[in-house]
């Protein structure tokens, strides 16, 4: 273990001082971690802030007020701005300060009352998600208080009483002023989806760890090159001292980088991971798996050129079956079902589970896959990288 | 550079005690290599006792370096035996392994670590330790006359200076058998010398040296024995002096003459010692034994036989010569 120690120390101190290790290892990841959150917006929840107009004054007015559009505050949908005058609405809109505004303008309630068409508007573009779920809602309190004035009517009509628009109109605001009878609440399970900056962090610190371990164990055919291997042979150690000292080094480095990439994600672009003991033990086990894989590939790999060929080949594959470039979930079921072979999906799926909360047990079945993956391909490589250090 | 090292204080018991009772350091028998079809080394043997250099002379792919990487252990062999200090040596024999130096013939250093860097790293893997190991790192650096470059990286060094760094490492850990393989090769003529001059100063210590090479005058400069060896096999083993009296050639003296040559030449073929002496041209040739020895006789029988001497020259007969009469090839082939 010494001498594997010493290999490793020593492999390590080269790394450092290789630029492109950092690179590949460390910068790239993050780069394009910070692009993909920064380009895609998180899908999980929607904000808006709406100006809201009221020239009218009256009781449903403010009913539309402290119904509905309180409530889309009130669950955290949108920021409510109280303005005066729709110009002012306007100019808001225009300049961007509200995402669009709401206008109820004079005479609205009265014209409730009297069963007179009675209009809302809605300034937004066109295309403004926020203009149409403003539109959606509306469109909801005017479909409410339709049913309202058909209900008093009608039952004004059942009790044979002569048509009253005044008794009816105070009848339907007095209807539209009252609780509703039936309240729709949402019901949710807890979030098992990661935010969008931790998802992207994640997918490419898998992604890249592939490149990261391949540092390692890449070395063991560099030094049979250099013929170093054969000194390093001649001295009075095991052989499988110095695979094991280049899978240390690939366990190091891809540890590194991943850990790195974590935490920066987490202090610099705000990514949430989860538990941390459980996101060590993600770390280590994707680090193990990767180099696992690696191992295997340097295993059949007769050049250091065709290993590391062969290892972007395979880091990119798995990352496309694994869910690095896209979530899963908006994937076909069959490649949802193909990414499973993959360590990237195994990772990223460890890293959603902790969305929800939890530790270490909320990891177990991911934590588990890598671990095996590591094993298997790992051992294999390692019967196989046998014959480049004693052939 | 005058590589020279000092024997540990602390040798084990076994090593001492193996060569306190006249063992040699290395035997090696009947080594068999084969890949596929081809046999690369075929039933090589030999031994090399402590303060002996041994040459294992051949031309490029004889099967010198296939024989050192099996007698270091870093190649599986298809037969034999080898035993270093009396243990036998194997892929993961370690004890066996730390009494062997090894000096690859390629460059084996790290270009981006320095040369105190390099020689940290595997004089760890020679289980050196603390003060032991920055004494010897500080040794090595100063017999290789890079003292003043070692915290330098060693891309950054010449041909020579890494050439030495190479022969340093193997020194690292006073090694009981040093195997040098073909050291020389791509290296300018004076480090050439350096390093020649340095391993003769390693034999005097009592270091036991395998060199193999190509050059058929390192063999017969440094070489108390040498073993000739050419597709996998040794043709033939002794000293110099040996090997071309296996082959039975004899030496040859080219006098330049004038005056009575002819009574000259029936006087030289009368001494003792001269086979065959021949007149042509002006020119009297000798066929003899020790040559040099006889050389005083000859110009003194000649000079009395009044001819008149202008030049003379001797040609001993070479390894080159040896090596072509056993395998009817010349070395350099």
């Amino acid at each position: 273990m010494s001498a594997a120690l010493v290999i490793a120390v020593k492999d390590l101190r080269q790394k450092l001082r290789d630029r492109s290790v950092l690179l590949m290892a460390v910068l790239a990841p993050l780069g394009l971690a910070f692009l993909f959150s920064t380009m895609i917006p998180n899908q999980e929840t929607f904000h808006t802030t709406y100006a809201v107009v009221d020239l009218d004054g009256g009781e449903i007015a403010k009913g539309l007020v402290d119904g509905p559009l309180a409530g889309l505050a009130t669950a955290g949908v949108a920021d409510l701005t109280p303005l005066t005058t729709e110009a002012d609405a306007r100019a808001a809109v225009d300049a961007g300060d509200v995402s669009a505004a709401i206008v109820i303008p004079a005479g609205f309630t009265e014209a409730v009352r009297t069963g007179a068409p009675a209009q809302l508007l809605v300034i937004g573009g066109p295309s403004s998600l926020s203009a149409e779920v403003a539109r959606s809602v509306l469109a909801g309190f005017g479909s409410q208080v339709t049913a309202v004035q058909v209900a008093v009517g009608t039952a004004l009509a059942a009790a044979g009483e002569a048509p009253d628009p005044a008794l009816a109109g105070e009848l339907a605001a007095a209807a539209l002023a009252a609780p509703a009878p039936i309240v729709l609440t949402a019901g949710e399970t807890a979030d098992r989806t990661a935010s969008s900056k931790t998802y992207y962090g994640a997918s490419m610190a898998v992604l890249f760890v592939f490149f990261a371990a391949q540092f390692g164990v890449l070395s063991l055919l560099a030094e049979r090159r250099n013929g170093t291997l054969a000194r390093m042979l001649a001295a009075p150690i095991a052989p499988a001292t110095i695979l094991l000292g280049k899978v240390l080094v690939s366990m190091v480095v891809a540890s590194i980088s991943m850990t790195v990439i974590v935490l920066a994600t987490t202090f610099l672009m705000g990514a949430d991971w989860g538990d941390p003991l459980a996101v060590a033990a993600l770390v280590l086990a994707v680090a193990l798996a990767a180099s696992g894989i690696a191992t295997l590939i340097v295993g059949f790999a007769r050049t250091e050129e065709q290993a590391g060929s062969f290892i972007a080949v395979v880091a990119l594959t798995l990352a496309v079956f694994g869910g690095s470039f896209f979530p899963m979930s908006q994937a076909p079921e069959g490649m949802a079902a193909l990414s499973l072979v993959t360590p990237h999906a195994w990772f990223i799926r460890g890293i959603n589970d902790l969305a929800a909360g939890g530790g270490i047990a909320v990891v177990a079945p991911s934590l588990a896959v890598l671990v095996a993956i590591g094993m298997v391909t790992g051992g294999i490589g390692l019967l196989r990288a046998r014959q480049v250090v004693t052939p | 550079m005058t590589l020279t090292t000092r024997k540990p204080a602390g040798e084990p018991p076994a090593a001492r005690e193996q060569e306190a009772s006249g063992q040699p350091v290395l035997v090696c028998r009947d080594l068999r290599k084969r890949y596929g079809e081809r046999t690369a080394v075929d039933g090589v043997g030999f031994e090399i006792a402590a303060g002996e250099t041994y040459g294992l002379l051949g031309p490029n792919g004889a099967g010198k370096t296939t024989s050192i990487s099996m007698i270091c252990g870093l190649l599986r062999r298809d037969g034999g035996e080898v035993i270093v200090a009396g243990r036998p040596v194997d892929i993961g024999a370690t004890d066996a392994k730390a009494a062997i130096g090894y000096v690859p013939q390629d460059l084996a250093i790290y270009p981006d670590l320095t040369a105190r860097e390099n020689l940290r790293f595997f004089g760890r893997l020679q289980r050196l330790r603390g003060k032991e190991l920055d004494r010897r790192v500080d040794e090595v650096l100063a017999v290789i006359d890079l003292a003043d470059r070692a915290g330098d990286r060693t891309d950054g060094f010449s041909g020579g200076m890494k050439r030495r760094l190479n022969i340093g490492i193997g020194l690292l850990h006073h090694p009981r058998l040093l195997v040098l393989d073909e050291p020389t090769v791509g290296v300018d003529p004076q480090s050439r010398n350096a390093i020649l001059s340095s391993v003769a100063e390693l034999e005097k210590e009592g270091m036991a040296i395998l060199y193999t090479t190509h050059y058929m005058e390192e063999a017969e400069r440094l070489c108390d024995r040498i073993g000739i060896i050419d597709e996998g096999k040794i043709r033939a083993e002794g000293t110099r002096r040996e090997l071309i009296a296996l082959v039975g050639q004899k030496d040859r003296v080219e006098l330049a003459a004038g005056g009575a040559t002819g009574p000259a030449t029936a006087a030289l073929q009368a001494l003792e010692g001269v086979e065959e002496a021949t007149a042509s041209d002006g020119r009297i040739e000798l066929v003899v034994m020790e040559a040099r020895h006889m050389l005083p006789r000859i110009l003194e029988t000649a000079a009395a036989a009044g001819a008149v001497i202008r030049s003379v020259e001797v040609v001993e007969p070479d390894l080159e010569a040896v090596f072509l009469h056993l395998t009817g090839k010349a070395l350099r082939d």
